[in-house]
């Protein structure tokens, strides 16, 4: 239906032919509700972003039908145009409410249509951020760091290379004494050598402390003279610890070893002493931790040295061995790592196979 | 040192614990076990022999062990009627675990085996030739029935000592007797021995001179015959892995096991002399030891002359000149005491080591020298047939003193944490065997003398700290409190390990000790050092750089289809007065990756840098790189040194595709830096206040000769408007058609800021301005647009 003005007078297709002539006003509500109508069903059939986009345009742009019944105020009569004006924007305000609401719908139903073009699988593997891993031996040596930290010692380190004064001399093995046969070193010259033992940062530490109490742990690589096979290997890890302060007895010793022990494999541990000989300890013991056996049993397996400080070595660390006692332990790194973890070949820490490295990563976490 | 349970009983009552016994309280026991394994082995008589009826060398036999007549197929030749042999019964379990069945043997039940000293696991040095090839039996009667291993000296355990230099004393077993007697409180009694010296006079005398000899004693012998040794000696000695060679050469070393005296036999005709003379040895003095070498002695070695020349190096060789032979009728038979420290020197230079000078450099007790002299003139007479001639020459030169040590009385119990009573205590010096002295405050202890290495009071406490038994010492808390923790340094170090970890890279491990020829194949931090006695060539000399070994892991896991490969090491190198620790990181194809996806983050330079920096600017350090050419197994277009405060402190390159090919590996990408100087310094951070004012962007790119590095323009920008460049990255590089040759763009993203107002835009233009101009005044740079 197309307005059409006759001055005041319109005439109106009422039905079947028949034709009306009513009052301008009128009609031209009647005419606005009609565009109305029509925007209410071309929204409603719509069915793609651009036929709204259409339909905008055909009613609500500047042109547009609805916006053009602005225009017409004027030929309204005065007293009847708030009114007419005020439907006027009711319906575009509706129309554009409709719009919104269809737009929306239309836009969702498309946005879903994208998004199905981007299904995936859940089940494929995602990036591979790989987690790395510290290695066995030094996640053992953090593991004890951290225990005798807690109980009071400080870690200390010092030169790979080292003087045989600290090597040998200092822990009470002259020149000639019969236990350096015991020890094959790496000699570089007459007095360097790869140290045999961290002992001798022991030695560092004594004379640097000047004669005070201290209480330390020093891992590190140590060196002997040793063809590499499954159970040995030339180049090797080493806790040595050492406590000096007055009234230390061997009672105090034992305390350390079954802490250590028990942190290490379990509370249910026990452990065995042997005596032994290390010329830097008297009385040296050898130590024994406990294991159940296959057949239920109780054996014991040889894990570290250990000792009373000899007087000698507090001497010459600057001590008063009457004033002053001590004790010291050493034990190999791989060793316990090959017991916690029952590997068979000590060359697997030093061939460094990933697949090996691997298993070490959720150590310790 | 191997105990032998059957020498051991001659001395001591065994205890049944033996073994846990020796291994808690003595020594550690390296080994235990039965002399021989042979289970089941009774001495039965042969009553009956007849052939086999279908066979040509099998006997049928029946044979008496007293309990039951067993019936026996035996193929040996020599199996015969009324021999006492040795029976394996059925369930008996032979050397190699060769266990008795009945059988039947070609139709014929066999129930049990006669045995060979093959069958037997004995030693071919024990087997007579005439039992080589057959069965064994005795050559008399033998109680039918009874355990067979004693009638052939293989019953009872032997067990080996882990000897540890102090404990020279247990090198006998009637040392180790005695230590097992004060553990066990029992006495040991010698048994007296009895010689019959003849009438006829022992003449020699002998005349120490020289501190290398405490005491000498000799005595000789004459008419003995050479000869081999019975069973028992040869079956002890082959126990304690020692080759039997004739009585009188076996006898001297049975006394050794035995008493731990060492002993030597001159051929007294060839000594030809009454007069022995020890001395110290001349400066090049010249003797032909037994083996037939040349030595050249000084005077730190003592010798044995017969008053003209040499007859024997004390206490370790004896010399050609006077040694015994299958002719030898006449013996001077030595025992001597030797200071310990003159037989070391001299074994250790002549490079002769036997069993007694062992026991000599150990330090032998010398009140026992006479006993092992007559121990072994009881055994000469018994077994060589000798006439032991009146009398024993001697000298004592000097008696070892055992030093008085003063205790005080709380010592034992305060070092060991534990509460022994003073009645306790005494008698273990008494089980012990010390002298001792009560004084009011301390006690006074002297060692007998076969313990010459108890020298101070930490001595005793060993020996008191395991006759208490180190089980029962209690586990005592320190209550002393002090402060434990890492230090900076120790603190960064794990930090780092963690970081570089977390970020996805394999931490390794790897020998310090490389090839020589590797050394200096990436760098040269200093004058190679080298080991004086390798055990190999490729471990020889000691690595300056971490990257030597890491290539070597590199190469071992892409040989085993590892591709990917991203790993760390954190580790000493080492040049002449230098030793520093390194860390170093090879990158080796991708690092993080979507295979599937076809993503990934594969390595590189730019990767490689990123991670270093990545990892220590948080830390407050920043690096410098410089193009450098380090080494020709590196890229030659990509490798730099790395820079910390203007010193070169390591490097990062990719690895030449020739050394790469070389390697087995695919392109890898390393770096290697020293962390002393990043250990150094904690960041001392104070607290920036954080700008409420907005931050402006602008982009500038820029023409400049390709030549100049991106690090000097970005040095320049940061220079010139340090104060409100809060950030600057570089987002665009390039080079082609649309800029003239040997030129390159480079474009930046400098972000602005004002701590204490709003920037405006003409405050920024002012900024760009000046940037601008100063690249173009320096590097001739060109605004692109």
């Amino acid at each position: 239906v197309v307005p059409r003005k006759f001055n005041f007078y319109v005439l109106r297709y009422f039905s079947k032919g028949v034709y009306f002539f009513i009052k301008g006003d009128f009609i031209m509500l009647e005419l606005l509700n009609l565009s109305y109508q029509s925007a209410l069903n071309e929204i409603n059939e719509a069915n793609t972003l651009d036929l709204i986009e259409l339909v905008r345009v055909k009613y609500l742009s500047k042109k547009g039908e609805v916006s053009l019944f602005m225009s017409k105020l004027r030929e309204i009569d005065p007293s009847e145009r708030p009114l007419f004006g005020q439907r006027v924007n009711e319906i575009k305000q509706e129309l554009e409410n409709a719009l919104y609401l269809k737009k929306k719908e239309l836009e969702d139903q498309e946005l879903l249509k994208l998004l199905e073009t981007e299904k995936i699988d859940v089940t494929l593997p995602g990036h591979q951020f790989y987690q790395g891993s510290i290695h066995p031996l030094n996640q053992v040596i953090e593991d004890l760091e951290d225990l005798f930290v807690g109980m009071g010692y400080e870690v200390e380190d010092g030169p790979e290379l080292e003087n045989d004064y600290y090597n040998f001399e200092m822990m009470n093995l002259a020149k000639d004494h019969p236990a350096r046969a015991m020890q094959d070193s790496f000699y570089v010259s007459d007095s360097l050598l790869l140290r045999t033992h961290t002992s001798p940062v022991q030695a560092r530490t004594m004379l640097s402390k000047k004669g005070e109490p201290l209480r330390i742990i020093c891992p590190g690589k140590v060196y002997r003279r040793d063809d590499d096979d499954p159970t040995h290997s030339h180049q090797f890890m080493q806790i040595e610890g050492l406590v000096i302060d007055e009234k230390v007895s061997f009672a105090n010793l034992k305390d350390a070893l079954l802490k250590m022990v028990r942190h290490l494999f379990g509370s249910d541990r026990m452990i065995r002493l042997r005596p032994s000989y290390f010329p830097f300890t008297e009385p040296s013991v050898e130590v024994d931790v406990s294991y159940i056996k296959k057949d239920g049993t109780t054996g014991y397996i040889e894990i570290l040295g250990a000792g009373r400080v000899h007087p000698n070595v507090l001497k010459m660390g600057g001590y008063d061995p009457e004033k002053y006692q001590g004790f010291a332990f050493g034990v190999g790194v791989e060793r316990i790592a090959i017991l916690k973890y029952k590997i068979d070949d000590i060359r697997h820490f030093y061939t460094n196979d990933l697949r090996f490295l691997n298993q070490f990563k959720g150590v310790n976490k | 040192m191997k105990i032998i349970e059957s020498i051991l009983k001659n001395f001591i009552k065994i205890p049944q614990n033996i073994l846990e016994l020796t291994n808690q309280k003595i020594i550690e026991v390296d080994e235990f076990k039965r002399l021989n394994e042979s289970t089941n082995l009774v001495i039965g008589k042969v009553l009956t022999c007849i052939d086999h009826p279908d066979s040509d060398h099998l006997h049928v036999t029946t044979v008496d062990v007293k309990d039951e007549v067993l019936q026996i197929v035996c193929g040996a030749a020599n199996v015969a009627k009324d021999q006492y042999v040795v029976v394996a019964k059925v369930g008996a379990i032979l050397p190699n675990n060769f266990e008795i069945k009945p059988r039947k043997s070609r139709g014929i039940d066999s129930n049990g085996m006669i045995c060979s000293l093959n069958e037997l696991g004995f030693d071919e040095k024990l087997i007579p030739n005439e039992f080589k090839d057959g069965i064994y039996y005795f050559n008399q009667e033998k109680e039918i029935g009874s355990d067979a291993l004693p009638h052939l000296y293989q019953d009872g355990f032997v067990m080996t000592l882990g000897l540890t230099p102090n404990r020279g004393d247990l090198l006998s077993h009637l040392g180790f007797a005695y230590d097992l007697a004060s553990m066990t409180n029992q006495k040991i009694e010698l048994k007296p021995i009895q010689i019959k010296e003849v009438t006829k006079e022992n003449k020699v005398v002998v005349k120490i001179n020289t501190l290398g000899c405490g005491r000498y004693y000799a005595r000789v012998f004459e008419d003995l015959e050479i000869k081999e040794s019975p069973d028992w000696l040869k079956s002890y000695l082959l126990a304690s892995d020692i080759k039997p060679i004739n009585n009188v050469v076996d006898i001297s070393n049975y006394v050794l096991i035995e008493y731990g005296t060492p002993l030597h036999t001159f051929d007294f005709d060839k000594v030809d002399s009454n007069l022995i003379v020890i001395r110290d040895a001349k400066d090049l003095e010249e003797v032909y030891t037994l083996d037939n070498e040349l030595r050249v002695l000084n005077s730190d070695d003592v010798v044995i002359t017969n008053g003209k020349e040499v007859i024997a190096v004390g206490g370790v060789m004896g010399l050609k000149n006077t040694m015994i032979d299958e002719n030898t009728k006449n013996v001077l038979l030595e025992a001597a005491y030797f200071d310990p420290k003159r037989i070391q020197k001299t074994s250790k230079k002549l490079n002769l080591r036997s069993d007694s000078s062992l026991r000599f450099e150990r330090g032998i007790d010398d009140q026992r020298v006479i006993l092992g002299l007559n121990r072994a003139t009881e055994l000469l007479i018994e077994l060589a047939n000798a006439k032991v001639l009146k009398g024993v020459s001697k000298d004592i030169h000097y008696e070892v003193k055992q030093n008085e040590i003063r205790v005080s009385k709380n010592y034992f119990n305060e070092s060991l944490g534990i509460n022994l009573e003073e009645k306790e205590l005494l008698s273990y010096f008494k089980r012990y065997n010390y002298q001792y002295q009560v004084l009011d405050d301390a006690y006074l202890i002297k060692a007998p003398s076969y313990r010459n290495d108890l020298l101070i009071d930490a001595d005793f406490l060993e020996e008191i700290s395991r006759m208490y038994g180190l089980d029962l010492i209690p586990v005592t808390n320190i209550e002393k409190p002090l402060v434990g923790k890492l230090s900076f340094k120790q603190k960064r170090i794990r930090a780092l390990r963690h970081k570089l970890a977390n970020l996805g890279l394999n931490e390794v491990i790897t020998y310090s000790l490389i090839d020589p020829k590797e050394v200096h194949r990436f760098v040269n931090i200093g004058k190679k050092i080298e080991v004086l006695s390798p055990l190999s060539e490729d471990k020889k000399a000691l690595r300056q750089t971490l990257i030597t070994g890491m290539l070597d892991v590199v190469s071992y896991n892409q040989a085993r289809q590892i591709d990917d490969v991203s790993i760390f090491e954190l580790g000493h190198v080492f040049a002449k007065d230098k030793e520093d620790l390194h860390l170093g990181i090879c990158l080796s194809a991708s690092w993080i990756k979507n295979t599937w996806n076809k993503e990934a983050l594969n390595s590189s330079f730019y990767l490689l840098k990123g991670m270093l920096d990545s990892i220590f600017n948080p830390l407050d350090i920043y690096f410098d790189y410089e193009m450098k050419n380090i080494s020709n197994s590196f890229h030659p277009y990509i490798q730099a040194s790395i820079k910390y405060q203007d010193h070169v402190i390591g490097h990062i390159a990719e690895i030449h595709p020739i050394e790469a090919k070389r390697l087995g590996i695919s392109k890898t990408y390393t770096l290697d830096i020293n962390l002393e100087p990043l250990l150094v310094e904690s960041i001392d951070l104070a607290f920036e206040p954080l700008s409420k004012y907005p931050s402006i962007t602008r982009d500038l790119a820029v023409i400049v000769k390709e030549e100049i590095k991106a690090d000097e323009l970005l040095k320049l920008i940061k220079q010139t408007v340090k104060k409100n460049l809060i950030d600057i990255v570089i987002f665009d590089i390039y080079q082609g058609s649309h800029i003239e040759k040997n030129m390159k763009s480079i474009a930046f993203s400098l972000t602005f800021n004002g701590i204490d107002k709003t920037l405006e835009s003409s405050d920024v233009d002012s900024m760009m301005k000046k940037i601008i101009s100063r690249l173009s005044f320096t590097y001739q740079a060109i605004v692109r647009n």
